[in-house]
């Protein structure tokens, strides 16, 4: 790893005649955050002026980077101006630029600070650069992390614009984005996309869970007991027992409670009665 | 491609592959090569090889020993705890095969035990290329109170059949076509699964099988059904040492493991319940019910093999069998090598 140390520098004024390109090293997604700078610092390589960070500054005189004479140091410099934070977009502009420069991605220690090491991580990024614009800033906002795109980017492209649609119109929550994601790759064979998908997630969960849901569905019903009276099985019924939780503030309400389980008696009878229906007691 | 540590060149395992003349490639640590599964890491000492099986009081686990002369799997199964357990892919292989007959020879001395290397890794996957079946059985013949499971999903079983049988279990992952197809990548095909049981079987060694993870899907108790016919015609019930049943449970992380790293999965379809340890689990009655079925339908032809829940409460094994195996060495005064 060689890292990049810029010995001299020099501010030239560009003329009307030379080669500026501005967009080449512009790898940063986070175009509002870049810090307003009045240096503009480039590279001269193969006559052309390679603008290296303040990209969008409209100025006449450049920073020139004298060390710099090829594209791999370009980038090098390009990454060591623009700090620390990197973020997964900016980290596909990144690998999508060593590619289509034939540069060495293996030169560029930014991937591994940022956890980026095997080929499945490498193959994401990729397939980050392809995403839409509003699905970018989409991951960038919520800061959806690597292994949640992951899951979304093995999905065929039909489910990844559905995922995308829903995105822009819900902006959801990085863990209501989890779960959403979750449940596509759980049911995505047999979610019919034409309809609702929050319903059709539904429809699914049930239908594989069916005697579980419909089990505590029943016995909530049943145990159900007013005054802020609580019984449950705190293990997922992995024993057979049920938990009675009441809160008193007064010797009267204590009394006042009894008498309401003591009435509910009925109903406490009915869910061991279930209970051993169901093999759990 | 296999890569041996500098400090394994000089062990027996390396000039096994010498003499094989497998290729392999000298390195001095595991940062030399991409950690991927067709990796395999030969190093030299794990430190202790022997311990006993990871249990938990809460529910029944047998008092079995675990002997780690490998870590990880070539076998790619999308339920398999070693994805969220070990933090390499890539199989590493512990070449001080030195200390093995001594640890095995402390045991011998406490007691009577069942031991196996299928914990952590499948038994016989490598056995053609490491050999560790002509290294083990040798050994655990010459002792009179080690019983010796070599636990797999493959049917590299060739080496077995030059080698004396008498205080060795060859024991099979089984379970069925669906979920043998959909979700034991890379492992061998059932069917060769069973002829290899069958073939070891009138060689002459105990034959186990381990019905694990059993997985509750559409159709399941009629897939289970025709895979216990298979067994039936495959393997006699005197050389059925035991049968273990257990239904998919997992900590936590492994769904999430399971949904970023395959493409599509039964297992992530359904809403665990958190069991007493902490681990996922289906909903107590569905393991009843399916746990039930396999239990009855093996008991339709094999009436004495000892049939056990790997893990399981001990609600399920009195509603099933009708009684509580008790904990750990208890439950092991069941199994016929401590009767």
């Amino acid at each position: 790893m060689r890292f990049l140390t810029v010995k001299t520098m020099k501010i030239i004024e560009i003329g009307s005649t030379d080669k500026i390109d501005k967009d080449t090293f512009n790898i940063f997604y986070r175009q509002n955050s870049q810090k307003k700078n009045p240096l503009v610092p480039a590279a001269h390589i193969n006559g052309v002026y390679y603008l290296l960070s303040n990209f969008y500054a409209d100025s006449k005189e450049l920073v020139l980077l004298e060390d710099i004479k090829c594209f791999s140091d370009a980038l090098k410099a390009v990454i060591e101006i623009g700090g620390e934070d990197y973020n997964l977009v900016d980290l596909s502009n990144i690998y999508y630029l060593i590619k289509k420069l034939d540069l060495n991605k293996n030169d560029y220690s930014v991937f591994r600070k940022n956890n980026i090491v095997n080929k499945e991580q490498f193959d994401i990024l990729d397939r980050i650069f392809l995403l839409s614009d509003n699905f970018k800033r989409y991951i960038v906002d919520k800061d959806i992390s690597l292994k949640v795109l992951s899951i979304v980017l093995k999905f065929n492209a039909d489910i990844v614009k559905k995922i995308e649609e829903y995105v822009l119109k819900n902006y959801p929550s990085v863990s209501s984005f989890r779960i959403l994601v979750n449940n596509i790759y759980d049911y995505k064979d047999e979610i019919d996309f034409k309809n609702n998908l929050e319903d059709e997630i539904e429809r699914l969960k049930f239908k594989y869970n069916r005697k579980r849901y419909e089990f505590e569905k029943m016995i909530d019903d049943i145990l159900k007991i007013e005054n802020g009276i609580t019984v449950e099985n705190k293990n997922n019924y992995e024993t057979c027992s049920l938990n009675i939780n009441f809160d008193i503030s007064s010797f009267e309400d204590f009394m006042a409670k009894l008498q309401i389980l003591h009435n509910s008696s009925g109903k406490i009878k009915a869910a061991f009665d279930i209970l051993k229906e169901n093999d759990l007691c | 491609m296999i890569y041996v540590e500098k400090s394994a060149v000089n062990t027996g395992t390396v000039k096994l592959l010498d003499k094989k003349g497998i290729d392999y490639k000298i390195v001095d640590s595991d940062e030399e090569f991409e950690d991927k599964k067709s990796n395999i890491f030969v190093t030299y000492s794990r430190g202790t090889f022997l311990r006993p099986c990871p249990a938990t009081k809460i529910y029944r686990c047998c008092n079995y020993h675990v002997f780690d002369i490998m870590e990880g799997c070539p076998f790619d199964c999308t339920y398999c705890i070693l994805q969220s357990y070990l933090n390499h892919e890539y199989i590493k292989v512990f070449a001080d095969t030195d200390s093995i007959e001594r640890e095995l020879l402390e045991l011998n001395e406490k007691g009577r035990y069942r031991v196996g290397t299928g914990e952590l890794s499948d038994s016989l996957a490598l056995d053609n290329i490491f050999e560790f079946s002509g290294l083990f059985i040798p050994i655990v013949n010459k002792l009179e109170n080690i019983q010796f499971e070599f636990k797999t999903k493959s049917s590299n079983t060739s080496n077995l059949l030059n080698l004396n049988p008498k205080n060795i279990v060859i024991s099979f992952s089984v379970n069925t076509d669906f979920i043998s197809k959909t979700e034991e990548h890379k492992a061998g095909d059932m069917d060769k699964r069973l002829n290899a049981a069958k073939i070891l079987a009138e060689y002459g060694y105990k034959i186990g099988f381990h019905f694990d993870p059993i997985v509750i899907y559409d159709n399941c108790h009629k897939d289970y059904d025709n895979l216990i016919d298979k067994l039936f015609s495959s393997v006699d019930e005197q050389s059925v040492e035991f049968v273990s049943l257990s239904t998919f449970r997992c900590i936590p992380s492994l769904i999430d493991r399971i949904r970023e790293k395959f493409d599509r999965s039964i297992l992530t379809k359904y809403d665990y319940i958190k069991g007493l340890d902490g681990k996922l689990r289906y909903f107590k009655p569905e393991r009843i019910d399916i746990l039930n079925f396999v239990y009855k339908a093996l008991r339709k032809n094999w009436r004495k093999a000892f049939i056990y829940f790997c893990m399981e409460h001990s609600t399920i094994w009195d509603k099933i069998i009708g009684y509580d195996p008790g904990e750990r060495d208890i439950f092991e005064n069941g199994f016929p090598w401590r009767k």
